[in-house]
This record gives C-alpha cells, sequence and structure tokens, in this order.
C-alpha cells in the first residue's frame, strides 16, 4: 500500500462498530486520522459520505468512503495484508467467521441493546432473549476453543475476537449501574473467560472508557430511549 | 468434486439466490426439498442455529445464511465472477448486499405491508417506497445490472424486487415497482428475467400466486 494513503476515520467513541474498526486500524499499525462526531450535530462531511444511513463507522480511504464495520474489515484485511489476518483463506472457515461475526453484531447486540435501553417487565424479557443468544455464542466457543481458552496475543487475534471485544468490552459498568448481570462466570464461562483475556490485549485495555463515562452515556440512551416509548 | 447438496423450499427467495449462483458458474448440485412445518433431522443438524433454509452442504459441511452461502461459492467455484475484482468495488458491492439483506427481509416494510392493513400499511407502503427510491437513485444509478454488464452478486441479492415483489403487489392490489416512479428498477427487473439462467430457475408463477393468496387469506383471518 502507497506510503500517502490518506486514511480517516469518522467515529463516536460509544459505538462498538467503530471500536471495531478503530482497534483494526492500530493493531495492523495503519496510520489514520479520526475524527469524533457528535451524533446530534451530524458533520456536514459525515452526511456527504454516508448519504444513506448517515452512521458511522465511516472509512474515507484516499477520499473513498466506506462503511459498514465488518466490510470495512473485509477491506482493510484484504488491503493492508501486514500484521495479523483477521479473516482465513479458508472459504469453509470464512463462511463460519462472517456467520458468527453476523450474530454477535446483529442477535447479540441488538438484544442487549434492548436490555439496556428497558426496565421492568420489558427488560426481564429483553435479558432472557439477550442470555439465549448468549448461550447460543457460549455452545459455539467450545467449538472454537476445543481445548478451552488460550492467551490470546495481539499477534494472533481473529476477526471474532474482535467484535466480541468490541461489542461487549463496556459490560461491567453496564453491569453495575443496571444492577443486573450481563456476563455471567457462571452461565457462560467460556464467553466469561474469553472476554476477560480479550480485554487484557494491551490496545483494548488502553482504549477502554473510564467508568463514568460510559454510564453516563448509557443514562443518556436510556433518557432518550424511555422518553421516547412512553411519549 | 465433493458433493453439493441444496436444502431449500420452492418458495423462498433465499433459496433462490444460492440457486442463482450455483447455475450461473454451472455448479451440479443435488436440490433436497424441506417441508418448514415438518424439519428434517439433516436441517436441523446443520442449522441449529436458526433452523432454516437455505443450507448448501458441500462435501459434507453445511454452510448456512444465503449471502453467506453466495461469497462460498464465489470464493470455492471463482469462474463467472460474482464480486468485482477491486477491493473497494468489492466493499461497494457487499454495502448494498448488506442492504438488501437488511431492508427486504421479514421484518421490511415490503412483508409487513403484506401482512398488514389500514394506517400500518399506508405507513409501510411509504417506507417500501423510500426504500426502492434510495436503491433506483443510489444502487443502480444508469448501469443495467447491479454488477453492471453482467449479473453480479448485488442483483442475487436483491431476488425479491426480481420477481417475489410482483405477487406481494398483485395479492395486496398496490404497484410499488411502478415503471414511471422507478424507470430504472422496472427496466432491471425486465433484463434479469431475461438472462436465461434466471428466466429458467424461477419458480412456478401460477403456484406463487395460490401460494401468495393463500398466505395473505391466513394472515388477513388471523387480525
Amino acid at each position: 500500500m502507497a506510503e500517502e494513503t490518506k486514511v480517516r476515520l469518522h467515529g463516536m467513541w460509544a459505538s462498538p462498530f467503530v471500536r471495531l474498526v478503530k482497534l483494526t486500524l492500530e493493531i495492523k499499525d495503519i496510520q489514520s486520522e479520526y475524527v469524533e462526531e457528535d451524533l446530534e450535530n451530524r458533520s456536514l462531511v459525515l452526511l456527504n459520505y454516508n448519504p444513506i444511513h448517515k452512521k458511522v463507522p465511516v472509512l474515507v480511504v484516499n477520499g473513498k468512503p466506506l462503511v459498514e464495520s465488518l466490510i470495512i474489515l473485509e477491506y482493510i484485511d484484504e488491503t493492508w495484508r501486514n500484521g495479523p489476518r483477521f479473516l482465513p483463506e479458508d472459504p469453509y472457515k470464512k463462511a463460519q467467521l462472517r456467520f458468527w461475526c453476523s450474530f454477535v453484531h446483529k442477535q447479540v447486540f441488538e438484544t442487549m441493546m434492548s436490555v439496556l435501553t428497558s426496565d421492568g417487565e420489558e427488560q426481564e424479557k429483553a435479558a432472557k432473549e439477550f442470555f439465549e443468544r448468549l448461550s447460543t455464542l457460549e455452545e459455539e466457543i467450545k467449538n472454537i476453543f476445543p481445548e478451552g481458552i488460550q492467551v490470546i496475543d495481539q499477534k494472533n487475534v481473529g476477526l471474532l475476537d474482535l467484535v466480541v471485544v468490541t461489542t461487549l468490552s463496556h459490560y461491567k459498568a453496564q453491569e453495575e449501574y443496571l444492577g443486573l448481570k450481563l456476563i455471567d462466570p457462571e452461565m457462560t464461562p467460556l464467553l466469561f473467560s474469553w472476554l476477560t483475556a480479550l480485554l487484557e490485549l494491551p490496545l483494548v485495555k488502553e482504549a477502554l472508557p473510564h467508568h463514568e463515562k460510559v454510564v453516563g452515556f448509557l443514562k443518556y440512551l436510556r433518557q432518550e430511549t424511555l422518553k421516547s416509548t412512553s411519549a | 468434486m465433493a458433493e453439493v447438496k441444496l436444502h431449500g423450499r420452492w418458495s423462498s427467495p433465499y433459496v433462490y439466490r444460492v440457486i442463482w449462483a450455483l447455475k450461473l458458474k454451472g455448479i451440479p448440485y443435488e436440490y433436497i426439498e424441506e417441508d418448514l412445518f415438518n424439519k428434517g433431522p439433516l436441517l436441523l443438524q446443520y442449522n441449529p442455529v436458526h433452523k432454516k433454509v437455505p443450507v448448501l452442504v458441500h462435501g459434507g459441511k453445511p454452510i448456512c445464511e444465503s449471502m453467506i452461502i453466495v461469497e462460498y461459492i464465489e470464493q470455492t467455484w471463482p469462474q463467472n465472477p460474482l464480486l468485482p475484482n477491486n477491493p473497494y468495488e468489492r466493499a461497494m458491492a457487499r454495502f448494498w448486499v448488506k442492504f438488501a439483506d437488511d431492508n427486504t427481509d421479514k421484518d421490511s416494510p415490503f412483508w409487513l405491508l403484506f401482512r398488514s392493513s389500514g394506517e400500518k400499511q399506508e405507513k409501510a407502503i411509504k417506507e417500501s417506497l423510500e426504500i426502492l427510491k434510495v436503491v433506483e437513485e443510489h444502487g443502480l444509478g444508469e448501469k443495467k445490472f447491479f454488477g453492471g454488464d453482467k449479473i453480479g452478486i448485488v442483483d442475487i441479492a436483491f431476488v425479491e424486487f426480481a420477481y417475489w415483489l410482483g405477487f406481494i403487489e398483485e395479492i395486496v392490489g398496490v404497484k410499488l415497482l411502478d415503471a414511471h416512479a422507478f424507470p430504472r428498477l422496472h427496466a432491471w427487473q425486465k433484463n434479469l428475467k431475461e438472462v436465461p439462467v434466471i428466466k429458467e430457475n424461477l419458480p412456478d408463477h401460477g403456484e406463487m400466486l395460490v401460494y401468495f393468496k393463500w398466505r395473505r387469506e391466513m394472515l388477513m383471518a388471523s387480525q
């Protein structure tokens, strides 16, 4: 890849999809600029680059925009071949990986968001669904790590590792604020160990925001959602 | 070459995505019809997470999710490529594949309008038209097919618009993909159905009408 490649990421710190792209750029040691977008007041640049969804992340490479985190990941993996390859070459393994990454981004993330932004009976219902998804993931982890969770290194980290850690990395602060367990070591021991190991990765650890920041954002999210649902 | 089997259902657009990919690349396969009210044990074994069709089984190994299957087919049998060579254009194609997946699935306005009536249906019609507008202007543009001169992965992804939407329109009695409002998409629909592989691989029109009519009656009766 040419030295003069200009890479800029438009993002928002609380978005797991943005975190995924940001982490990938760091692991691959790709020089890039980061622009924090205020989602209440999106920059004209963002609206121009992602007119269809108006969402982050948007990765702009030499003036050309790319959207959708998993698509951006595949593009990065194909284009910058240094460092760890996040996707395997084998088509079957790649298909399995794409399936599970999509599962975490859709089924796990969406049910998690329902838990985070609801209360009372609705939250109980949402939590039940969320835990079912985590159980499914727990079953799959047995296939991925048949000998248990090994030490994970920044040099051998894979796409599903990154998707899992970026989707769930704020869970501790979220648990404390909500007063309910999200990642229970008794219910999903493998997932808990895996996530704990991933959270020890230096680049992940460094990027973890302060507890108060996560709680502050969760409060804001709940305010917005509960306000609009009770209207 | 290892055996290729496709577990599917005759009326499913997602199954047809896989059929088109296999046929366009000339890959022989065995087709197994699944009864979704009485799912075979093999299907449940192959797709324990979603228990759905299509499932492609290649050399005994199952792959699920229609567009993941199509990407697998693309990589395993590179003849007649469905994806562009250039990484950026590939990313753009994948964006539209995801857009098709997210905006034409069973929870999309297109199916919502099929399942509802009155105000709910009005809202769904409006949202469906907005989606069509985005695809017409930003997705297809001036091209004959989404893939350019030839069919590509995005044309396959928009399977619902190619054929299934027509049945929703006919049974519900509302024209969405109108030639005046969406001239390019309308032309695309026509061009796609003239491609021999596509023309020869569509579920029977008469049977689809009966099936859609029955489904609509069931849905309205249960409301």
